[in-house]
């Protein structure tokens, strides 16, 4: 911290997924001459151990969902995640964490399918390589 | 587009102010960017930030009072100024020095037009910090008790060959950490789920808990904040301290390895030449630095190796070959004050030259380098030599010079954002 955030699009922060929607998460580092790796995990308030995901590679963009199955011609559908709220709950909280000591900046752009409505646009700048990220989105079931 | 402004330093300010000034957290952009605010408010920092950096003038110049070479050169320009006026009379060299060092990786970001020290520009070209050149000039002023008479000009081209205190090149270091990230985001979610359990009864405003909660995730946090009361602060914290734990033993393993980068083991190889206007000898060196950090930052040993070469002008000298062996030994003091933040670097070398037509010499320095505000210091200096060049005689000579080094007076004086760019390793 601090990291700096721009939006193109001002995070919603949360979604409501019916039967058949389901959220697209695309993070993107923003490119450096060489290359530069992803480092980022996904969890969910109580699937953290071990995380929905974690990765520490280089890569041009890399894309999940949470909700209703993608369908297969989406690129990478296979990381598909269905919400699982606690007992007694009606959301279920998922945090994404971005580490900044391989890469400047990172754009996360997350979308409601299948109508296709920008949820979030925002690029994350750190100011310094030992800076990370919390980026927390709530899906209502 | 927008920006959303990230919040100031509030370590920094609660390490002045105290931690009631911690509220400056309510201007972060989401709930999540407060809880890394009020955390990092939470934190003291266990490391110490002392990077040896050679602002003076080459060890070569005639006035210069630095004994040993350092490894390591400015981030982007240094200088320094060692008038003969603030040295003692001997029959070492008497001159009024002015040096010059530019790092590449200025003259690079000045050439771009980038800001040198925006993370981005140092991710993309930190590989330039690794050169440096400098300029000495000095003017005799009192060519017949000194042993190298008239004006010298001394230029050194300077580079890291080994131990690149860079984070670009050195970021797989951090790679054992990223393991530990989804834990903390865990506990950031796991925090920012107890604070809306808590405000959603008291702001929901009928809101469903989905919409309460995306409202806090997004930028509509900062609206609500400004709303927060005293009990709400003191509420909030006491849910970020439950879970405080594995997000700040995490920032300080990130500040550990990079302060691990900026302290590592480095190895420079530099040549420098110190030509003469007048008739006295021309020196060529070529030399080997090395610098570590012992005891976790405790203490700094500097080592050259050198070879010179003395080209006499004149008929009555003769040429010189001399092997050069430089220690110099430094241990940073904390003390009062300015002293305290910036400690006072008291150092002690040794030098023997052994060369060909002629007996060995041997030089012991003690300097004292006092930090000033902006970049600023003045290092005083007494140096001891069995004999001079000029004759069998032993010499002792104090002098006082100032330096200065342009990144550090930046950083000094700018925002807390870019103090946060000094834990950055290289600046």
């Amino acid at each position: 911290m601090p990291v700096q955030l721009t939006d193109n699009i001002p995070p919603a922060g949360g979604a409501q997924i019916a039967p058949g929607e389901f959220v697209a998460f695309a993070l993107e580092p923003q490119q450096l001459p060489g290359g530069a790796n992803l480092t980022f995990a996904f969890v969910c308030e109580h699937r953290f151990k071990p995380p929905l995901l974690e990765l520490n590679a280089r890569l041009p963009i890399y894309h999940w969902y949470v909700g209703s199955p993608p369908p297969p011609d989406m690129p990478d559908a296979s990381h598909h995640f269905a919400p699982d709220p606690l007992p007694g709950q009606k959301t279920d909280d998922y945090t994404l964490g971005l580490l900044f000591t391989h890469c400047s900046a990172y754009r996360l752009r997350i979308t409601l399918f299948p109508q296709r409505q920008p949820l979030m646009d925002t690029v994350y700048h750190a100011q310094a390589p030992t800076d990370h990220e919390s980026v927390i989105f709530t899906v209502g079931t | 587009m927008t920006l959303r402004s990230a919040p100031l330093l509030p370590a920094l300010i609660a390490l002045i102010c105290g931690p009631g000034l911690a509220q400056v957290c309510q201007n972060a952009p989401t709930i999540a960017d407060y809880i890394h605010c009020e955390i990092r408010v939470r934190e003291h920092s266990t490391v110490e930030d002392f990077v040896s950096k050679q602002a003076a003038a080459p060890a070569a110049a005639l006035n210069g009072n630095a004994l040993a070479d350092s490894a390591a050169a400015p981030d982007l320009f240094g200088a320094s100024l060692n008038p003969a006026r603030l040295a003692t009379r001997s029959l070492s060299p008497n001159a009024d020095d002015f040096a010059g060092i530019v790092n590449l990786y200025g003259l690079y970001s000045l050439w771009h037009v980038n800001n040198p020290f925006d993370y981005e520009t140092y991710l993309n070209s930190s590989m330039w910090r690794r050169f440096a050149l400098s300029a000495d000039h000095s003017t005799a002023v009192d060519s017949r008790s000194s042993d190298l008479p008239g004006n010298t000009n001394t230029y050194m081209a300077k580079a890291v060959v080994y131990g690149f205190r860079d984070i670009a090149a050195t970021a797989s270091r951090f790679d054992k950490l990223a393991p530990e990230l989804a834990g903390v985001s865990h506990d950031v979610g796991e925090i920012a789920r107890l604070i809306a359990e808590y405000l959603y009864p008291i702001y929901g405003n009928g809101q469903t808990l989905l919409d309460f909660q995306s409202l806090l995730n997004g930028p509509g946090f900062r609206h609500l904040a400004a709303q927060f009361t005293r009990e709400d602060l003191r509420t909030i914290g006491e849910k970020i301290d439950q879970y405080s734990a594995r997000n700040i033993a995490f920032d300080q393993a990130l500040d550990r390895a990079a302060h691990a980068i900026q302290q590592r083991p480095q190895i420079a190889v530099d040549f420098t030449s110190r030509l003469n206007y007048s008739h006295g000898a021309n020196l060529y060196r070529g030399e080997i630095i090395a610098d570590k950090w012992f005891s976790g930052g405790k203490w700094n040993s500097t080592s050259n190796l050198s070879y010179d070469f003395s080209n006499a002008r004149t008929a009555a000298t003769k040429n010189r070959e001399i092997l050069r062996i430089v220690e110099a030994v430094s241990v940073p003091v904390k003390t009062f004050g300015y002293w305290k933040e910036e400690p006072i670097m008291p150092s002690l070398s040794g030098e023997a030259d052994y060369g060909t037509n002629g007996t060995p010499i041997y030089r012991a320095q003690f300097k004292l380098t006092l930090p000033l505000r902006l970049g600023w210091a003045a290092p005083l200096a007494v140096q001891y030599t069995n004999r001079t060049a000029v004759g069998p005689r032993a010499d002792i000579k104090a002098s006082i010079g100032l330096t200065f080094d342009l990144a550090k007076g930046i950083i000094d004086a700018s925002t807390p954002e870019a103090l946060r760019v000094k834990n950055a390793p290289g600046h």
